[in-house]
């Protein structure tokens, strides 16, 4: 069964190449160069801080608004000269874009009867549609008398219903309240892969691009910083945006030798193991460090404050005087003042060229 | 969109002219400034005695109508221009055709050029308001207008000669025989009304105190016991001719020659007579009772052209 | 290519230059022809006392008397000498070599130093005269003299109609008394009634936003149909009753008179106290509490919160209203023509000198037009500036509880504010109760009839279709045109074209309608777009008139539909003109019903640019009711007629104001 699925997913699925792809607004390049390829049936997203690029890639993917340079290749077709009307996709928009003087039948409706469905089919798809997204018996009622979810989830409806084989979503979720966020994500991912269509998804709240993806590039200035699946842009950021991005991370900068990493104030971390030479930015997620017992760690260090996360508890650490705040996590309370010894678990070093 | 909104607008205009069918095609167009009450009779008349010619008549002050012809010249919808003094026929020449009628020659005067046809005889004898203006101090001549009592009471208010004919005719008739120092005098502190039925009305009203009138008017107004004195100067009285014509390109013109010469009838210029007190321009026709005869008055003509005048008088007025 | 598959974007180069064409080129012609001049003219009266020359009737060139006859300055060196042969001849000397030929229409012509004349005579004939004027002759003597035979007592002007761009219309306007006084008189009238009718209608707008006032719905609403009444009524209605011969002064017995400059103010006051009263009173209402509340909780009493708060965050709708009125009063053509007796304005004097029964002087026209609207743009600008300053525009986050009044203190304002109604609303009043009085000679009887009613049914329904199908068509074409303007300029945004169609559409704001209307004849009087005379000349200045209103209307519903709803079709398939139409368009719809509406309120009470470009059988019931009030032919008719111009006007309007928002006659811009 899951292998026929599979199957299945993979004939339905777009292959979608981004090649070379431009933009600029005026003087203003949002879009610089980027290449990438989208494999069928994937999750896709695109993340970054808002001003990146990246709603301007979906759109430029859509059709919304041409491109200066490159070319979008479906399935190895290029379609960077076909209007968004000529392109078979579903887009979902951030604040849904249902159409308010419409009922939500005739909202999911709509692009069927561009496509001239016959009227019983029409009715029949659309109930499949709402099914699908979990909605029964609200054909006849208008958006805004329905909840952000639902609305959200009509609009998925009226996306989906045209049966695309490449969808497109553009911070669908942002709207909506955390808690609802959060089960939602599990469920889109579900859909999507039942349904085995390409998905692009826009986000720039990286808890939800690390659950939901396949891979995630991360977007910032109109570049991709790193294209990658989730284990690895957390594990392994390409650089200290992405870092600094996804996740949270102390970053020590100094010059690695074989005695270990000298910081910028003279300290010295012997890390005598690691393969790391020469300058640059040592990158430790809080989650990475070790409180043990004074002296007993690489460096020792003073609890400076501590907030209560719920979670665990969030410390700031300062090793010396001169020396960055360190930040850690751990399940309990480290006394304020306290002298502690910090033990770094894994590491990412950023080479300074990089 | 836009060849939609144009196919939407032309289709929905045409829909609303066929609708409404105000202009037929067939019909002789006449460009009139007489008002309703002149002009309704006659055509009633015309009316039995053409059964055959249906008439569209179009209202508008003198000015309004030549300024349409001038614009329309050469496509116009217009046959007939009737009413309006004989000099704004001789100053827009181009746009009518000489027509010979047969009751020209019963007329107090005839146009060389057969241009235009004479229908009426309107002078202008003096209107005081006596709600402004005592008895004892009338004026008896248009000398007397430059007495300087009037202007606590209103003032005299004078047509402007470039924007009223009959201010025109008054003005230069006027200059003619008594001279632009009189003139001078009389426009020092005189109100220049935008319009002949501005001033009649002022004067009506008491807004002003003295003008002239068109005699007929005048002599309605009286007779409906309006707080006027109409008076014939003794020293001069000024007049115009009524006429008519066909205009230029006339698109039915047997029509508009039978119009022509149905204005010229004795039976239409008794129609005239009875229901509006003018005096015809037949020679055959006794004046209305209310109107004194021509015989007793000195009438006075219009000596400076036009141009001469409103330009004179602006300087005049300029000053 | 692409550019060519885009609707949207021939659509905007389209209209671009449709607006070009029916907006922009006309007001460059008024501006030409209030620069050209004609190249000069001399007239010379040859009577029995001899050959002098009309001073008054010669421009440009010098006229000097010698011993040898008329001495004329052509030019640096060239001249004419004329001199009289005879009672009717003249003899013309040349300094030059000296042409006379008759041309193609049988003019006479003559060439004289680089000159060329066209040459004219009048002479006077009288009353009963049938003389045949001697035609004007020319005979060469020899190379540089010429005998011009003529009729007696003749004026012969001798006209250079050669054009050459001149400041003279300019220097005639601003030396000339009556032209002076007209812009004098334009702009007191303007600046004072829209000064009087701002402190009754901003206060009263303050009372009835900000305390509890007994019907304040009913009141808003009142005022809201004063605002769209027919613009030259109340002139009529005040002259009937406050005029020297007037109902209530002849009543009372009193020696005064409302026809004059103080008249025309009083009207006009009336006309434009709605304007500022609905802006006024929408953007009291549209304070947020919490501005108040703020100051309140700093200690700031009532009356300085009024004065610190209040008012100054309500200014910019409050501005927005005086410019409207100062607009409309500056523009108003029938107050001034018909309660106005010698005082002149602005769009009278436009209006007479372009179409008189005499002296017509369009260049006259050309020059005050430019004028006025030189004066209604420094207003516009004035308000603009305004606002680019203070460019706040306050949405209430919260409405404002409404202050409780004193018994004594409510009872005031309600009797201020039925005074100020009774005020907007005595020309309709007056109009319906002359509707069933009897009229004689232009005056009312005291006796009830229903005769005007009959009179008007039987004879004159043809203007109330006109009026119609006029409106229907002229708001039908506005909206759509609108629309789509409104779509390029807020969703297309192409670049060059979209500002500039924007600026364009944006043009009629400031050209009163007499001005427009001169500028369509201008443009369209001859071959081969030759539309004066016909109906679609009245549709046409109506659409551009309106214009303004519904791409403001349409663009301000735009920007509420976010373009992500359009997108939305656009991924499903759907293509820009269907997504046009299936979308946005229903979208939009309210705010364009509304647009229309006041369009086509517009449309059936405009007045200034009828009169001008009206040509029967397109006779809108506008131009028949103000014509009959001028000439006082039967006005009960024409009350009558008002009556259902009133109903045409009245029913869209209660539909709108029952279903929609309407703010004031100019639509809140």
């Amino acid at each position: 069964m899951a292998h026929s699925a599979i199957q299945d997913a993979e004939a339905k699925g777009c292959n979608v190449v981004i090649d070379g792809v431009s933009k600029t607004f005026g003087q203003n390049a949002v879009l610089r160069d980027i290449s990438l390829t989208i494999k069928p049936g994937e999750f896709f997203t695109l993340l970054g801080p808002s001003g990146c690029g990246k709603t301007t890639l979906l759109r430029a993917i859509a059709g919304f608004h041409p491109i200066n340079g490159g070319r979008i290749l479906f399935n190895g077709q290029d379609v960077s000269a076909l209007p968004a009307w000529d392109r078979n996709i579903g887009f979902v928009f951030q604040n849904y874009a249902l159409w308010p003087n419409k009922t939500v039948f005739d909202n999911v409706a709509y692009g069927l009867k561009l496509r001239k469905v016959p009227r019983d089919a029409v009715a029949e798809r659309v109930r499949a549609a709402l099914a699908q997204v979990e909605l029964q018996g609200v054909e006849t009622r208008y958006p805004a008398e329905m909840s952000g979810g639902m609305q959200q989830r009509i609009a998925l409806a009226r996306a989906l219903v045209i049966d695309p084989p490449l969808l497109l979503m553009d911070e669908p979720m942002s709207n909506l309240d955390a808690r609802l966020r959060v089960s939602l994500r599990h469920e889109m991912r579900a859909l999507q892969k039942r349904l085995g269509l390409t998905a692009i998804y826009v986000t720039h709240d990286q808890e939800e691009a690390l659950e939901m993806s396949d891979r995630i590039a991360v977007m910032q200035h109109g570049i991709v910083q790193q294209l990658a699946d989730p284990e690895t842009i957390y594990a392994r950021p390409a650089n200290r945006f992405v870092a600094e991005f996804v996740g949270s991370a102390n970053f020590l900068e100094g010059t690695f030798d074989a005695d270990g990493l000298r910081l910028a104030d003279g300290l010295r971390l012997p890390m005598t193991d690691r393969p790391h030479r020469g300058p640059g930015t040592l990158v430790v997620r809080p989650e990475q460090l070790r409180i043990i017992a004074a002296g007993q760690g690489l460096v020792d260090a003073v609890v400076e404050d501590r907030r209560y996360m719920g979670k665990a508890w969030s410390h700031n650490l300062r090793v010396s005087p001169s020396s960055p705040l360190i930040s850690v996590e751990t399940r309990n309370a480290l006394d304020l003042g306290s002298r502690v010894g910090v033990e770094i678990e894994t590491v990412t070093f950023l080479p300074a060229e990089a | 969109m836009l060849k939609w909104t144009l196919q939407h607008l032309v289709a929905g205009a045409l829909a609303s002219a066929s609708l409404l069918s105000i202009a037929h095609a067939g019909d002789l167009v006449v460009y009139t400034a007489h008002g309703e009450a002149t002009s309704a009779p006659i055509l009633e008349a015309f009316a039995k005695a053409h059964p055959d010619v249906k008439v569209t008549v179009v209202r508008g002050g003198t000015g309004e109508i030549v300024e349409r012809l001038r614009a329309e010249a050469g496509n116009g919808s217009a046959d007939i221009m009737w009413g309006g003094p004989t000099q704004t026929f001789e100053e827009n020449a181009a746009l009518f055709q000489p027509y010979e009628s047969a009751s020209d020659a019963d007329m107090v005067t005839v146009d060389p050029n057969h241009l235009w046809h004479p229908f009426t005889v309107l002078l202008q004898p003096i209107i005081v308001s006596t709600k402004r203006v005592e008895p004892a101090a009338l004026p008896k001549t248009q000398a007397d207008l430059l007495s300087p009592d009037f202007a606590k009471d209103g003032g005299l208010i004078i047509p402007d000669p470039a924007k009223s004919g009959t201010g025109y005719t008054i003005l230069s008739a006027l200059a003619g025989n008594f001279g632009w120092d009189f003139i001078g005098k009389l426009a020092k502190d005189a109100r220049i009304a935008p319009g002949s039925d501005d001033a009649f009305n002022a004067v009506r009203d008491g807004e002003a105190a003295v003008g002239w009138i068109n005699e007929d008017l005048g002599a309605k107004w009286k007779a409906q016991g309006l707080p006027i004195a109409i008076i014939y100067p003794t020293d001069a009285v000024t007049g115009q001719i009524d006429a008519q014509a066909i205009v230029k390109g006339a698109q039915h013109l047997d029509d508009a020659k039978s119009f022509i010469d149905f204005l010229g009838t004795k039976a239409a210029h008794e129609i005239v007579r009875d229901a509006t007190v003018r005096r015809s321009a037949r020679k055959d026709i006794t004046p209305p009772a209310a109107l004194p005869d021509m015989a007793t008055l000195t009438i006075v003509s219009a000596v400076d052209p036009r141009p001469v005048v409103t330009a004179r008088f602006q300087e005049i007025r300029g000053k | 290519m692409r550019p060519l598959r885009d609707t949207w974007l021939i659509f905007s180069i389209v209209a671009l230059l449709l607006c070009g064409v029916t907006i922009v080129i006309p007001q460059i012609r008024l501006m030409a022809a209030s620069l050209f001049d004609e190249g000069g003219r001399f007239t010379l009266l040859h009577n029995r006392d001899g050959l002098q020359a009309v001073p008054e009737m010669t421009s440009r060139y010098g006229v000097a008397q010698t011993p040898e006859g008329l001495a004329i300055t052509l030019g640096t060196a060239a001249g004419l000498t004329v001199a009289a042969a005879d009672d009717r001849t003249l003899l013309i000397t040349g300094t030059e070599p000296l042409e006379g030929r008759r041309d193609a229409a049988g003019a006479l012509e003559l060439a004289a130093g680089g000159a060329r004349f066209t040459l004219s005579q009048q002479a006077p004939r009288t009353l009963f005269g049938t003389n045949t004027l001697a035609p004007l002759d020319l005979q060469p003597q020899s190379d540089s003299v010429i005998r011009l035979s003529h009729a007696a007592n003749a004026y012969i002007t001798f006209e250079n109609t050669a054009l050459a761009l001149s400041p003279v219309h300019y220097l005639a306007f601003f030396t000339r008394s009556e032209t002076v006084s007209a812009t004098i008189n334009s702009l007191v009238i303007a600046l004072t009634s829209t000064g009087l009718a701002a402190a009754v209608g901003v206060s009263l707008a303050y009372l009835v936003a900000r305390y509890q006032i007994a019907g304040s719905t009913a009141i808003v609403f009142l005022v809201t149909m004063a605002s769209v009444s027919p613009p030259f009524l109340g002139a009529y209605a005040w002259r009937l009753l406050l005029g020297r011969n007037g109902l209530i002064t002849t009543s009372l017995g009193l020696d005064v008179s409302i026809v004059g400059l103080h008249g025309v103010i009083w009207v006009i006051t009336w006309l434009v106290f709605p304007i500022i009263f609905l802006l006024s009173h929408s953007s009291f209402q549209s304070l947020d509490a919490g501005h108040i509340e703020a100051a309140e909780s700093l200690g700031a009493a009532p009356a300085r919160v009024r004065f610190s708060i209040e008012i100054p965050l309500a200014l910019p709708g409050i501005i927005t209203g005086l410019y409207l009125a100062t607009m409309a009063a500056l523009s108003d053509f029938g107050t001034p023509r018909i309660i106005g007796l010698d005082v002149n304005a602005l769009p009278v004097l436009i209006y007479t000198s372009f179409l008189s029964e005499a002296g017509r002087n369009p260049a006259l026209a050309a020059t005050g037009s430019v004028v006025l609207i030189t004066l209604s743009s420094l207003f516009l600008m004035a308000q603009q500036l305004y606002l680019a300053r203070r460019g706040f525009s306050v949405v209430a986050a919260r409405a404002l509880p409404r202050k409780r009044l004193s018994p004594a203190a409510h009872a005031l304002v309600l009797a201020a504010v039925g005074l100020a109604l009774l005020m907007a609303f005595t020309p309709h009043l007056t109009v319906l109760v002359s509707s069933f009085m009897e009229w004689r000679v232009g005056l009312p009887r005291a006796d009830f009839t229903l005769a005007n009613y009959a009179t008007m049914l039987r004879s004159g329904l043809g203007p109330a279709w006109v009026t119609l199908s006029l409106g229907l068509a002229g708001t039908l074409a506005a909206t759509l045109l609108g629309l789509g303007i409104a779509y390029v300029v807020i969703r297309k945004r192409y670049r060059l074209i979209a500002p500039l169609l924007s600026f364009t559409v944006m043009m009629p704001y400031v050209i009163p309608g007499t001005v427009l209307g001169i500028g369509l004849i201008m443009m369209f009087n001859q071959a081969p777009v030759q539309l004066t005379g016909t109906w679609f000349i009245l549709a046409l200045a109506y659409l551009i008139r309106n214009l303004p209103f519904t791409v403001k209307a349409s663009e301000a519903a735009l920007r509420r539909v976010h373009p992500a709803l359009e997108e939305a079709a656009l991924s499903l398939g759907a293509r820009p003109l269907r997504v046009f139409a299936t979308i946005t368009t229903p979208l939009v719809l309210a705010g364009a019903v509304t647009g229309a509406t006041l369009t086509f309120l517009h449309i059936v009470t405009e007045l200034s640019s009828t009169i001008v470009l009206y040509r029967p059988p397109w006779k809108p019931m506008t131009a028949v009711i103000f014509e009959n009030t001028l000439v006082d032919a039967d006005f009960g008719v024409s009350a009558a007629q008002t009556i259902l111009l009133m109903l045409i006007i009245y029913i869209p309007l209660y539909f709108i104001v029952r279903y929609g928002q309407i703010q004031g006659k100019s639509g809140g811009s």
